[in-house]
């Protein structure tokens, strides 16, 4: 009977100590998993994909009219022929004698490609949106 | 219960959660070091493709005269050795349907020109079989076309020079901003800070809108074949822009590849610049010979030239070192 206290102080701090060490084993492994979350987050951060505008860049394929006359002013031999609103412009166009006066230059223009066989271009069709 | 019963219960409690920590920190390590190592791969891979984009085979379309930036492009060979450089950094050379896969992966690559720009990218087509075919393929030139609000267009270039319609006299027009701004009554072309903003911001609309509707159509088509990825023009820092601007180059984008508990998503831009190698003049300074660049402006008498220092050095030259110009 006269080690009874001396048993339960044993006890007591033997369950202080384990407390202890669980409490320290929780703390470094809540660090580690923290982190590691906070590496995780951190890379996503740098994610280049993540858009930063309000407005997300999303291009429709449309292009702009003044695309269109320059892409017609600049066709070269070898160049895919053009078609714009029915107007066929086949390589080389002289530039000087052409005027874009039917192509609205502020307006937006769908673009068709035609391809041959093999994948080639052979004509881009412009077509007011 | 005993003290080592006590012990052996809290170490099975936190046995599970230890195991997953070190798995999560695993996962994340490979995830970084492989990260690091397709960054080099898609950066040695546009490297190699901007410098075989001005090999050219042809005398004919040698750079010309009016700016040392108009190059002809080789956008095959370059592609070639786009493909070639990525496939061997991934350890894949051999392997075509591995390549397939990769290519996936690859939305779009864009080849930055003198006077326009070109994207290579997935297309459908029919074949000579009457199948649908897709492959990616080049599509036409894009050039940095600009409109203004008085019906005059404009296509710049990755320098001073211009094409211009001006729509008062019906006539087209090209040259230097200066020269042509002289010729018409196109306002942007008399303000040389204007002329350099807008010249800048429409080029890089131009190569985002179409990059950007390139990549939406290839969410398109890898949703058939079961990729959930939805690919994303990343955004890409003004300084990058910048560098676009200045010099033909490629622009490559990996996006989607699974990495870890992430994805991989990647750009990187390749440009190319033409630089001549200043001449080394071998000459006879007194009794000595001396080696200098042509560009130092001695009028020694020169008896050889050379194309590196060293190659003088070699014939027994010994360096002369241009004279400090006053500031």
């Amino acid at each position: 009977m006269e080690y009874a206290p001396r048993t339960m102080l044993e006890m007591c701090v033997a369950c202080l100590l384990f407390l202890m060490a669980v409490t320290s084993g929780l703390l470094l492994f809540q660090t580690g998993a923290a982190l590691n979350a906070t590496a995780y987050v951190s890379g996503k951060s740098l994610d280049r994909n993540v858009q930063m505008a309000f407005s997300p860049i999303a291009g429709d394929g449309t292009i702009s009219g003044a695309e269109v006359a320059q892409s017609v002013a600049q066709l070269e031999t070898g160049d895919a022929e053009i078609v714009v609103d029915g107007v066929r412009y086949a390589p080389p166009v002289d530039r000087d004698p052409f005027v874009p006066a039917g192509i609205r230059l502020n307006a937006r223009y769908t673009a068709v490609a035609q391809r041959d066989a093999s994948g080639q271009l052979v004509r881009l069709i412009f077509a007011l949106r | 219960m005993r003290l080592i019963e006590w012990a052996i219960v809290g170490a099975l409690i936190f046995l599970p959660f230890a195991t997953v920590n070190r798995i999560e920190v695993e996962t994340q390590r490979k995830a970084l070091l492989s990260e690091l190592r397709y960054n080099a791969a898609l950066d040695a891979a546009v490297d190699d493709a901007a410098r075989m984009l001005t090999v050219n085979a042809n005398q004919q379309r040698e750079t010309q005269y009016e700016s040392a930036k108009r190059v002809a492009l080789n956008k095959d060979e370059a592609i070639a050795a786009f493909y070639q450089t990525l496939y061997t950094s991934f350890g894949i050379a051999d392997d075509p349907v591995a390549q397939g896969v990769l290519g996936r992966y690859i939305p779009a690559i864009a080849v930055i020109g003198y006077d326009g720009f070109y994207v290579y990218a997935e297309e459908e087509w029919t074949g000579a079989d009457g199948k649908t075919e897709r492959k990616p393929v080049w599509g036409a030139k894009k050039p940095y076309a600009y409109a203004d609000s008085s019906g005059n267009s404009l296509s710049f270039t990755l320098d001073d020079f211009v094409l211009a319609y001006d729509a008062g006299s019906r006539s087209w027009h090209e040259g230097l901003r200066a020269d042509v701004g002289q010729q018409t009554n196109i306002a942007l072309l008399k303000d040389a800070v204007r002329f350099e903003q807008v010249r800048r911001s429409t080029i890089v609309r131009a190569i985002e809108d179409e990059l950007a509707y390139r990549i939406n159509k290839h969410n398109e088509s890898v949703s058939r074949f079961g990729l959930s990825y939805t690919f994303t023009l990343p955004t890409i820092s003004q300084e990058e822009w910048n560098n676009t601007v200045d010099d033909v180059g490629v622009l490559a984008f990996i996006q989607g590849i699974p990495m870890g508990g992430k994805f991989y998503n990647n750009y990187a831009l390749g440009g190319s610049r033409i630089l001549k190698k200043p001449e080394i003049v071998g000459a006879r300074k007194g009794s000595m010979k001396v080696y200098y660049r042509s560009t130092c402006g001695f009028a020694y008498p020169a008896e050889e030239t050379f194309s590196s220092e060293k190659a003088a050095a070699q014939k027994g030259y010994m360096p002369l070192d241009c004279p400090v110009s006053p500031s």
